[in-house]
């Protein structure tokens, strides 16, 4: 019996470690739906709750539910003001996307990707690692670039610094100020 | 009768009833002389040789010149607007030089700073490169991140601005160069330097001028590798506007040198010809329409002249820099010889009695106080031969018998010049001299006197005091730049490089026989103790150019592991604009320590003896800049001292050599010779007086001129703050000699029983005349531009004037105050064997 358990086990397992087609599917889809302007959509394919405890932290657990919520708001809208410009930008001229095999990291999945760009005839290649975790499907929660966590990178530089000068509504009311700042400049 | 009254009684009879044959004879001599002189004679413009050849320092000296062959360079500083033009004529001149002039050993306008620049993180400290890593690599993380497609800012943030300009400061030069650039050019970009050495050393003047003189008609000929470019010499510091127009000039060792020399000897001819000027001038005034009588004198003057140069082509066999000035110096000193003659003789032949006696008392009466003068001033000059300065011993062996040589020329050749010219016709000699009436020399009964001698005596004495108060605050100036003019052109230049360079003198060199000393000198000075040496600004060998081996290791450590953290990065996503720096990073973290062994030849040549140097001089040297100004004395003593003799933990010394040395050397010489030969002097000075006069208040009374007047000279000097320095301190001898014979001629005429106002009469006239002729001759050197020149003609100007003031002011109240003394005691004797 042991034998047969082992087996299926594995066999349920596979998808979401050994194969490589729900992760790379959605990382594909997040990329095609911030390319075609379907921002709303792609936020959905962000895990709010992880990135908000890679963000905070220890502050995170001692947030309220409605700081957390108003964070993920103000965070996502940001996310998606700022960067999905630029990711348009960057992948204008995509080629493709191949993702090699994922890496478990705890709750969480690497997936190591190769992002093919061709600009005037030039092939560039950037090496961009997804992290995702399931939550009703697979989620984006960070992105490796150049050996470089995006959330890392916000953390220390923006959130860390905004925490310890004001707390949670220094914070608040700064992400709701860029933000209303950059929907107005739109 | 004595054995010299004998002697001076033939002698006279020699020359008075064989005229034509003294004359024939002096003249033959003087000839001779001259023919020897101009056959024998050269002129030595090498400075090193005035220097003691086996003085430590000099042998140093000499070994530096035969392993690198010259102790200093000539610099070519090449100035401009346009920084890229100006690189490119530099280069296209240097490699003109080299073809075209063969007196150069080398040229050199860049070094390899490239060596460094490609290993410059081997030469910071380690604490820097870490520093240099965390700031980077904080730069590096957030570009990354910038250009991160998924990179935005909730509070927007400058980029990371890295701060290393402090650090690349500190590295910005290693040794003396810059090496942000391979050519020697400034930071502005505005000058070039050509390092030049010719291949002679920097004492070999006139080799040197002959070489500025070629250079001069070449670059005004040269036009640039584009032929449109102009060279002009200039020396007004700022580039001109247009960029077609390169200016330039000299500077270095060999410039400077070879321009102190040619500036006093370009000042000595006018002011030569000044003081004949002034001379004849006196002479006139003095001797009235005789112009005959200063012929006789003249001409007496050149017998001895020549003959003195006759003496120093046997003796010596060579003219220096100090004693090409004899000739006017033994002029202006012997010309007051003739002139007391003179005056002697005008006296006599107012007395009814024939020529020869005429001539024989004039002889006779000035001849003693002129031999007693001679005697003296000679000694004054001989005391000089002690000096360990070949410059002053070699001047002091020819002015001193120069000196002698003259007196008895003018005592043999004038009086027998006048009997030729009687026996052409009597009366003739008295018609040429001229004479002063019997009438007028006679006492009249009242008998004419100093008037009120002792308000004249008591007025003199409290302004000779109040000046003498003063001569305690004399100064001293060390600073042997100020000797020299403002605008010598080599100085300017050389200001200007050290402004555009930050460099300031030429350095001194320890020479070691191999590698592993200099290495372990290097050591001994790394890090430097500025407390123990605080005169020195850096040691630069070849081991400045090799970082220590612990710190390469450890920095070569470092870049590995740094190294192995950039190769994770993708460079495809480092922004186009720092994919150089990125790229010359990478390259950094590939370095490994590295020996001597592979610095560009280039550069070892410059710490290394040429092929061509006798086998115990082959080796390497280590060079000690100064972080003093040399050209003042007292530093240049200090940094000498700290640097000459190192000597490391283990008790090994090695000892430095170049032109710092030897000019140290010299201002040693100058201060510790100059007062010890003054005491000398002043010491035999006062012996022979002794021995002349026999009691010590007729010795005291004919030093007053000298004593007071020098002293007043010093006072005055020190109240118009005028200050002794290393060139007008020699003019002290000098001063003795004049200040000692107008005692010496006064005592003797007033110890013949005349009185003083006919001492001072005859006398007195003559040592005004003798005195005036000499400030005009010394005088003359104030119209010069050299400083140190005028600094001379100021202190014999000032000392002879004040010497010449006591002798017509304390010196004959006194005088009338002891003959009115000795005129009573007369009267007294005369009167006693009467009652």
């Amino acid at each position: 019996m042991a034998r047969p358990a082992l087996i299926l086990s594995v066999l349920l397992l596979a998808p979401a470690v050994g194969a490589t087609g729900p992760q790379e599917k959605s990382v594909k889809k997040l990329v095609k739906l911030v390319r075609y302007e379907r921002d709303a959509k792609a936020l959905k394919l962000l895990s709010g709750e992880d990135q908000g405890k890679r963000l905070l932290q220890g502050h995170w657990a001692k947030a309220s539910p409605a700081e957390r919520k108003r964070f993920t708001r103000n965070f996502q809208g940001l996310f998606a003001a700022l960067a999905f410009p630029k990711v348009r930008k960057n992948f204008e001229h995509l080629k493709s996307i191949v993702c090699s095999k994922a890496k478990v990291e705890g709750r969480m999945v690497d997936l190591p990707c190769n992002v093919v760009l061709m600009h005037a005839l030039k092939k560039k290649e950037m090496k961009v690692v997804f992290r995702l975790t399931q939550k009703k499907g697979w989620k984006i929660v960070d992105v490796k670039v150049m050996g470089d966590w995006m959330l890392e990178g916000i953390r220390e530089q923006q959130i860390q610094p905004l925490m310890k000068r004001g707390g949670w509504n220094s914070l608040l009311e700064k992400m709701e100020t860029r933000l209303a700042k950059v929907t107005v400049s739109k | 009768m004595t054995l010299l009254h004998r002697l001076v009684a033939r002698y006279l009879g020699l020359v008075l009833n064989r005229p034509l044959m003294t004359l024939a004879f002096l003249g033959g001599l003087a000839v001779a002389s001259g023919i020897t002189a101009k056959a024998l004679i050269t002129v030595n413009h090498n400075q090193l040789d005035l220097i003691d050849p086996d003085f430590q320092e000099v042998k140093d000296v000499r070994r530096l010149i035969d392993m690198v062959g010259g102790s200093g360079h000539l610099l070519i500083g090449l100035r401009g607007s346009d920084r890229k033009q100006l690189k490119e004529a530099t280069a296209a001149l240097a490699k003109k030089l080299l073809a075209d002039h063969p007196e150069f050993r080398s040229v050199v306008y860049q070094m390899p700073a490239w060596f460094i620049r490609d290993r410059a993180p081997l030469f910071m400290a380690t604490e820097d490169l870490k520093e240099v890593r965390r700031q980077v690599s904080a730069k590096l993380k957030d570009v990354i991140r910038r250009a991160s497609p998924f990179f935005f800012e909730i509070e927007e943030t400058k980029p990371y601005e890295m701060n290393l300009d402090p650090i690349i400061d500190k590295y910005r030069r290693v040794g003396r160069k810059s090496i942000t650039d391979d050519f020697y050019i400034s930071d502005d970009g505005k000058m070039v330097l050509l390092v030049t050495r010719p291949k002679w050393d920097t004492n070999e003047l006139e080799k040197t001028e002959g070489l500025i003189r070629k250079l001069r008609k070449d670059l005004a000929d040269f036009k640039g590798p584009e032929g449109n470019l102009q060279f002009v010499e200039d020396y007004d510091g700022q580039p001109a506007p247009e960029s077609t127009r390169i200016e330039y000039g000299f500077a270095g060792s060999y410039k400077i040198n070879a321009d102190n020399a040619a500036l006093i000897n370009s000042a000595l001819i006018p002011t030569s010809f000044v003081a004949l000027g002034g001379i004849a001038l006196v002479l006139l005034l003095f001797l009235g329409r005789k112009a005959g009588s200063i012929l006789v004198v003249l001409s007496g003057l050149v017998v001895g002249v020549a003959m003195t140069f006759g003496f120093a082509a046997v003796a010596i066999g060579e003219l220096n820099m100090i004693t090409g000035m004899l000739a006017a110096i033994l002029m202006g000193l012997g010309i007051d010889f003739g002139i007391h003659f003179l005056y002697r003789l005008r006296e006599e032949f107012g007395h009814e009695q024939s020529i020869e006696e005429a001539i024989q008392k004039a002889v006779i009466g000035s001849g003693q106080a002129s031999a007693i003068s001679a005697i003296a001033t000679g000694s004054a000059f001989f005391i000089l031969t002690l000096s360990s300065f070949k410059g002053f011993s070699e001047f002091g062996l020819i002015a001193g018998v120069g000196i002698l040589l003259v007196m008895l020329s003018i005592y043999a050749w004038c009086p027998a010049l006048l009997m030729a010219l009687e026996r052409t016709g009597g009366g003739r000699a008295r018609r040429v001299v001229g004479f002063i009436p019997l009438e007028e020399q006679k006492e009249t009964g009242s008998e004419r006197r100093i008037p009120r001698p002792k308000l004249l005596l008591t007025l003199a004495t409290i302004v000779a005091i109040v000046l003498s108060s003063q001569a305690h605050r004399i100064g001293f100036n060390y600073s042997s730049r100020s000797l020299l003019p403002d605008r010598q052109e080599s100085l300017m230049m050389r200001d200007e490089i050290d402004r555009r360079f930050s460099i300031n003198a030429e350095p001194l060199a320890i020479f070691t026989p191999n590698l592993q000393e200099a290495k372990r000198i290097f050591d001994y000075f790394t890090p430097l103790d500025r407390e123990k040496f605080d005169s020195f600004e850096q040691i630069i060998s070849l081991f400045t150019f090799v970082p220590p081996k612990e710190q390469q290791e450890a920095n070569s450590a470092i870049l590995a592991e740094w190294g192995l953290e950039l190769q994770e990065l993708d460079r495809d996503h480092i922004p186009e604009e720092h994919l150089e720096h990125f790229d010359t990073l990478l390259k950094f973290t590939q370095l490994k320590p590295f020996d001597h062994g592979i610095l560009p030849p280039v550069l070892i040549d410059q710490f290394k003896s040429l092929p061509e140097a006798k086998p115990e001089n082959q080796g390497w040297l280590t060079y000690i800049y100064p972080s003093v100004d040399v050209f003042d004395g007292q530093q240049l003593l200090r940094f000498n001292e700290q640097a000459k003799v190192i000597t490391l933990e283990d008790g090994t010394a090695y000892r430095s050599a170049g032109v710092g040395t030897l000019w140290a050397k010299l201002a040693r010489i100058v201060i510790e010779d100059g007062l010890v030969l003054f005491m000398l002097t002043a010491g035999i000075l006062l012996v022979i007086l002794m021995v002349d006069l026999k009691r010590i208040r007729r010795t005291v009374v004919a030093l007053l001129p000298l004593v007071i007047g020098l002293t007043s000279a010093l006072g005055l000097m020190a109240i118009a703050d005028w200050d002794l320095n290393f060139m007008n301190v020699v003019v002290f001898t000098i001063l003795l000699g004049y200040g000692i014979s107008h005692g010496v001629y006064l005592i003797h005429r007033f110890l013949e029983g005349a009185s003083p106002y006919t001492a001072m009469r005859s006398v007195g006239a003559a040592v005004a005349c003798s005195t005036l002729t000499s400030l005009a001759g010394w005088g003359a050197l104030l119209t010069t531009n050299h400083a140190g020149l005028r600094s001379v003609g100021l202190l014999a100007v000032v000392g002879m004037s004040m010497a010449l003031a006591v002798s017509f002011t304390i010196m004959p109240s006194l005088l009338q105050i002891l003959h009115d003394r000795r005129v009573a005691n007369r009267t007294d004797d005369e009167a006693e064997p009467a009652s």
